[in-house]
Order: structure tokens, then C-alpha cells, then sequence
């Protein structure tokens, strides 16, 4: 005998979406990132088979700290990011200075880089080329003087 | 008691589909009752928009894993177990919004309260949604096993069975 399904009743809730929209930005960047570098720390966890025990261990804290850390007792400092970061031997939280292009850090050169032209104005036409990723910005020396930034790429 | 299913249209994400209760002789809908008592205070309005942003983005981009849920004896609660509270008064765990995660993409978000104390059975905010979200964790899971209700894991549905009366 077949059974035969309800129709579930649907009530909508505007008022959800307002919440968010109206909410203060540091409060949604907070959720955001938190969200974010709880679900990379627990990626990283499990490709590499860690346990919180584990962890633990190689930070050199107790699994009773860990657990606060990552449970939300201790509010996550710079300074517990980096002892997750040395344990996990990956980067959890990215700076603008460390920030990698197309997966290259800075200094690498990208050999194969193929940019496609929007049809309106050429069609399809592809461009290969190098170029090397350099700072954005550097550090004026004692005279002064700009060191070469952008120019050094392509 | 009887117990409604809703669909929450405005809550069906990418990745999850969020659900309600309606519970017989209550004025409103689950969610929204608490919905509208977190929101009549400033700080309420603040936190329970940063527990309505974890809501969005798990359903949106994340999906609903169990590591983004407080495990509550047969149900669970949001915030996520790491979301740091900043308060400086002693008594404040600030905001539980009880729920039963049935898949990673089906979640019935159920109501809660104010955490006042370390032990929820101590709390008299958020006891009550507690053990009501606990007995319906408990009365669908067995649902589910009598055939009663199924997950429909592609269309992220919840379907009952037109004979099935679902009872607390």
C-alpha cells in the first residue's frame, strides 16, 4: 500500500533576513570569521588525524585547555592562532603581507598565467605570460626612495 | 499535544533546509516565539542576530556538521560550541536556540533562552525548551525507525505520512 505524504504547513520569516541586514558589521564579521577558522582547524584536525588529544599535545597545552580554546571558553588570541597554526604546520589565518597569489607566495614567479580578453572587445583572444609575485607594498629606505613595486611584475 | 512541522520558505539554503514547530494551543510558531523575545532587548537583538548569521552561513555554505552544534542529550543547540561569549556578568551564557539537527541538511530550529546558569536543568530560561527539544528529538527518531517520518536527503525534505499524528 502506497502511503501517502502531508503537505507541511510554511510560514515565512522577513524578519529573519532583517536581523542580518541590521546587524552591527564587527558582529557579522566575528560570526563570519569564527565560523571559517573553526571549520578550517577541524579540516586540518581530521586530514591529519589529529584528536583534540593530540593537538593538545603539540601545542604543549593540556587537552582541558585545548577544549576551552576550541570550545569557545577562551576567546582565540593571536597568540593561541599561532601555537594552532605551529601544531597544525599550515596557515589558519592570512595577513595581507602573507597573502598568496594564485597559490604562490611572494617572490614566486607564475610562469603559466593565461588571461582571457571579454569577447566585446577582442574575440577571444588569450594572452600568456609570467609575472612574479612581489609585495604590495614595501618599506621606503633611509633616503626615501620607493622600491620598485608592481613594475617588478610581468 | 500535537506537534506541526512548518516549512520556514525564507530558511531553505543551499545546503540546509531549516524547519519549524508549531505546538497546539500556542500562539505562534517555535522560532518565532523565540525570535521575538530575543529581539526585544538590545543585547538579545545583537546576539541572536550573530546566532541568526550562523544559521544563514551553515545553511548557505557550511552545511549542518556537528561540529557547529552544541550536543544537548538527544537534540542540540546554537550558537556553535565555539563561538566565544563576551560578557562580564557572572550569570550570563548568553543565548541557546535549542534544535535537532536530523541530517547535515535538515535541521528543525526549535526555542530557547538566556542561559543563566552552568547546568541547564538549573535554568529556568532554557530548561523548559530543553526538555522539549530533547522528548521531540526522541518521538521523531523513533518516527523515523516505524517509518512514519523519512528524510528525503536530495530535496532536503522532511516527510510525514498523512496517518501519522506526531504527539508529545
Amino acid at each position: 500500500m502506497i502511503k501517502k505524504k502531508k503537505v507541511l504547513l510554511a510560514e515565512d520569516m522577513p524578519e529573519f533576513q532583517a536581523s542580518i541586514d541590521n546587524m552591527p558589521a564587527d558582529s557579522k564579521i566575528f560570526v563570519d570569521k569564527s565560523l571559517e577558522i573553526a571549520h578550517y582547524i577541524f579540516q586540518l584536525m581530521e586530514r591529519k588525524g589529529l584528536k583534540q588529544k593530540d593537538l593538545a599535545e603539540k601545542m604543549g597545552k593540556t587537552e582541558a585547555e585545548v577544549s576551552k580554546i576550541l570550545g569557545g571558553m577562551h576567546n582565540l588570541t593571536l597568540r593561541s592562532i599561532a601555537k594552532l597554526e605551529a601544531a597544525l604546520e599550515d596557515t589558519i589565518v592570512y595577513t595581507p603581507l602573507s597573502f598568496s597569489l594564485f597559490g604562490k607566495k611572494i617572490g614566486e614567479t607564475i610562469n603559466e598565467v593565461t588571461s582571457k580578453v571579454p569577447e566585446k572587445k577582442s574575440p577571444k583572444m588569450t594572452y600568456d605570460y609570467s609575472c612574479k609575485v612581489v609585495h604590495l607594498y614595501k618599506k621606503h629606505d633611509d633616503n626615501n626612495n620607493n622600491g620598485n613595486t608592481l613594475q617588478e611584475a610581468i | 499535544m500535537e506537534v506541526a512541522l512548518l516549512n520556514i520558505p525564507s530558511l531553505q539554503f543551499h545546503r540546509v533546509h531549516y524547519y519549524t514547530v508549531h505546538l497546539e494551543g500556542r500562539d505562534t510558531n517555535e522560532f518565532r516565539d523565540f525570535f521575538n523575545r530575543m529581539n526585544s532587548n538590545e543585547k538579545g537583538k545583537i546576539e541572536l542576530a550573530e546566532i541568526n548569521r550562523y544559521i544563514q552561513q551553515i545553511g548557505e555554505v557550511l552545511g549542518a556538521f556537528a561540529k557547529h552544534f552544541k550536543k544537548e542529550d538527544a537534540a542540540e543547540a546554537l550558537p556553535p560550541p565555539y563561538y566565544f561569549i563576551e560578557t562580564d556578568s557572572p550569570g550570563d551564557y548568553g543565548l541557546r536556540l535549542y534544535c535537532i539537527r536530523l541530517t547535515p541538511s535538515v535541521v528543525i530550529l526549535l526555542n530557547g533562552g538566556r542561559k543563566t546558569t552552568q547546568k541547564v536543568k538549573d535554568c529556568p530560561n532554557c530548561y523548559p525548551h530543553f526538555q522539549l527539544a530533547r522528548n521531540l528529538a526522541k518521538k521523531i527518531d523513533q518516527a523515523i525507525i516505524d517509518g512514519d517520518i523519512e528524510i528525503d536527503e536530495e530535496n532536503k525534505e522532511i516527510v510525514v505520512y498523512e496517518d501519522y499524528i506526531l504527539n508529545l
